[in-house]
C-alpha cells in the first residue's frame, strides 16, 4: 500500500490501516524529503515512532526539560531514572504532536509495508489522536482569543504581590516558564523556546497570573503603538529595544523602533533601527530605503552649519 | 551562570517568600531557579532545607550536592512527589540531611560552610548557622568572619554574653578594620539589650 499524500491524508490511510488491523511498517516523507518518518504498527495501533519518540528523542526532551542528564558520567541522573510513567507519557506527548502536525501534510508520500512488528512503547489509536488533533485545536482557538494570538507579554507581578497569598503548587512546566519570563517574551516566544505547545504554555500562564505570580501584558507592538501615539517615545523605544535584543529578527519591532527614534528626534538611531529592519526584511527594502534616506536628509537638515 | 540582577534577586526572594519553607519539591525547584539567575547563596539555602525535610526527593539531595562542588549547570528539576517512584525519596538522604546539624558529614570547605552559615543567618535559620560557624571556628579558631557572624547569630538568639566575647576577639584582632568597627558597635548595642534583659 502506498500512494501520494496529495491523493489520500494520512489520517485516511491510519484510519484505513487501524480498521483492518494491520500490521507492518509504515514510512512517509513529507514536505521536507530530509526528515522522513517511520510509524511501526501493531494490529493498526501505533506502537513506535521514529525518530520523534525514539528513546534518543526522549532522553534528548527530558534534558530540556532539566528532568534528566545526558552527561554518561552521571547515569543515575540519565533519563532512566525518571519515573516510567513520566517518562512515557512525554514519549507519548511527542509522538502525538508530531502526528499532529503529520496529519496536515499533503505534500510526499507513504509506503506501507506490512510484516511482523513486535511491541513498542507506544499504544496509539490513530482515532485517538485524530479526536485529540480536534480537541487540542479547539483549546488553543480558546487560549489564542485569550491572549492576543498568544502574543500578549509575561512578566512577574510586583514583588509584594507575588510574595503573598498561599503557596502555589507549580509543576515542573510553570517553572520553566517562569525561568524564562523577562517582561519581554510573548507567551509565543516562551512556548518555542520551551519546545511546548503554546495553548499548553498558555494555560500555565494564565494559572499563573491567577496565582497572582505573573501578569499579561498587550502585545508589544500594541503597547508601543500606543506610546508613540501618546508621544512617550522613550517608552516605546525601551520597548522596542528589549523586543529586539530577545526576538532580533522581528521586522515589525525594528521598523516601529525607526519610527520611535524620529519621534524622540534622534535620526541617526533611526537609520540604524530601519537598516537592522531591512536587513532582517529584505522584502521591504524600498520601504526601508525611503524610511532611510528621508532620516538622513532630516539628520542633514538638522546638523550644525 | 549569569550574574545576578538585582530584579531578579527580589523576584527570587518574593517567590522564596511565597512558596515557603515545608515543600522540598518546590524547595528544590526554586533552588533551581535561583541557580540559573547566578543566585547561588539563596539556591544553597532552598536545597540545604529542602534535602532537610522529611520525605524530600532524590533530586533535593542531588541538588544540593552539585551546589556544594558548584555545578550549577548540572541542577535539575524535581517532579511532584504523586509522581516519584516509590524507591525516589528517603534513599540516601540521612547523610545529607544531616548537613545542616553536622557539616562534617559532607566535605564541605570552610568557605562553603562560611557562606552557607550567613546564608542561613540571612534565612532566619539560627540554629543551623551557628552550627555553620561553629564548624569553621573549630578548624579556624580566630577567623574574624566567622567569630563576627556567629556574634550575630548568638545576639538574635538573646545569648548577649556569648555574642559580646565573639565581638571582643574580632575588635581585638582588627581594632581599626571595618569587622573590628562593626563589631564594637554591634557589642554596645548589646550591651544595652543585656542590660535592658537583666533589669526586665
Amino acid at each position: 500500500m502506498h500512494g501520494p499524500l496529495s491523493e489520500i491524508g494520512l489520517a485516511d490511510v491510519l484510519q484505513l490501516l487501524e480498521r483492518g488491523k494491520r500490521t507492518g511498517v509504515l514510512r512517509v516523507v513529507g514536505p521536507d524529503p530530509t526528515t522522513p518518518r517511520t510509524l511501526y504498527l501493531q494490529a493498526g495501533r501505533i506502537v513506535a515512532l521514529d525518530p520523534d519518540a525514539s528513546d534518543a528523542a526522549l532522553a534528548a526532551a527530558l534534558a530540556i526539560r532539566a528532568l534528566a542528564s545526558l552527561d554518561p558520567a552521571t547515569p543515575e541522573d540519565g533519563p532512566n531514572a525518571v519515573p516510567h510513567d513520566v517518562r512515557e507519557g512525554l514519549r507519548r506527548r511527542l509522538a502525538t504532536r508530531t502526528l499532529a502536525g503529520m496529519l496536515h501534510w499533503v505534500r510526499g508520500r507513504f509506503d506501507f509495508e506490512a510484516h511482523p512488528v513486535g511491541d513498542g512503547p507506544l499504544s496509539l489509536s490513530p482515532d485517538g489522536i485524530v479526536f485529540d488533533v480536534v480537541d487540542a485545536e479547539g483549546r488553543r482557538s480558546e487560549l489564542a482569543a485569550a491572549t492576543n494570538d498568544f502574543h500578549a507579554i509575561a512578566g512577574f507581578a510586583p514583588p509584594d504581590i507575588v510574595a503573598s497569598g498561599p503557596a502555589p503548587s507549580l509543576g515542573v512546566l510553570d517553572w520553566r516558564i517562569l525561568d524564562l519570563v523577562d517582561g519581554a517574551r510573548d507567551i509565543a516566544s516562551l512556548a518555542a523556546t520551551l519546545g511546548e505547545p503554546a495553548e499548553d504554555v498558555a494555560d500555565r500562564v494564565r494559572a499563573l497570573m491567577t496565582a497572582a505570580i505573573l501578569v499579561l501584558q498587550p502585545p508589544l507592538a500594541e503597547a508601543a503603538r500606543l506610546a508613540i501615539d501618546a508621544g512617550r517615545y522613550d517608552e516605546a523605544i525601551a520597548l522596542l529595544r528589549s523586543r529586539v535584543a530577545t526576538v532580533p529578527d522581528e521586522s515589525a519591532a525594528w521598523r516601529a523602533l525607526g519610527l520611535a527614534e524620529v519621534g524622540a528626534g534622534r535620526f541617526d538611531r533611526a537609520v540604524d533601527a530601519w537598516m537592522a529592519w531591512r536587513n532582517v526584511a529584505p522584502a521591504n527594502r524600498d520601504e526601508a530605503d525611503t524610511l532611510i534616506h528621508a532620516a538622513r536628509t532630516m539628520l542633514e537638515a538638522l546638523r550644525e552649519p | 551562570m549569569p550574574a545576578p540582577r538585582a530584579r531578579d534577586a527580589v523576584v527570587v526572594a518574593a517567590l522564596l517568600r511565597r512558596i515557603g519553607v515545608d515543600d522540598p519539591v518546590a524547595l528544590t525547584n526554586a533552588a533551581w531557579f535561583s541557580a540559573r539567575r547566578g543566585l547561588t547563596a539563596a539556591a544553597l539555602t532552598c536545597a540545604q532545607r529542602a534535602a532537610s525535610l522529611p520525605g524530600a526527593p532524590r533530586a533535593a539531595h542531588r541538588t544540593l550536592r552539585q551546589l556544594l562542588a558548584g555545578r550549577e549547570a548540572a541542577l535539575l528539576l524535581s517532579l511532584p512527589l504523586a509522581m516519584h517512584d516509590a524507591a525516589d525519596t528517603a534513599e540516601r538522604g540521612p547523610a545529607l540531611v544531616a548537613t545542616a546539624v553536622a557539616p562534617e558529614a559532607v566535605p564541605l570547605t570552610d568557605d562553603e560552610m562560611l557562606a552557607l552559615g550567613r546564608t542561613l543567618l540571612e534565612t532566619g535559620h539560627l540554629a543551623e548557622s551557628l552550627g555553620m560557624f561553629d564548624a569553621v571556628l573549630r578548624h579556624r579558631g580566630t577567623d574574624p568572619v566567622a567569630l563576627f557572624h556567629r556574634g550575630v547569630v548568638l545576639a538574635k538568639l538573646r545569648r548577649y554574653d556569648d555574642a559580646l566575647s565573639d565581638w571582643g576577639a574580632v575588635e581585638r584582632a582588627d581594632p581599626d578594620g571595618m569587622l573590628g568597627t562593626l563589631s564594637r558597635r554591634h557589642a554596645a548595642s548589646a550591651k544595652q539589650l543585656a542590660e535592658l534583659f537583666a533589669t526586665r
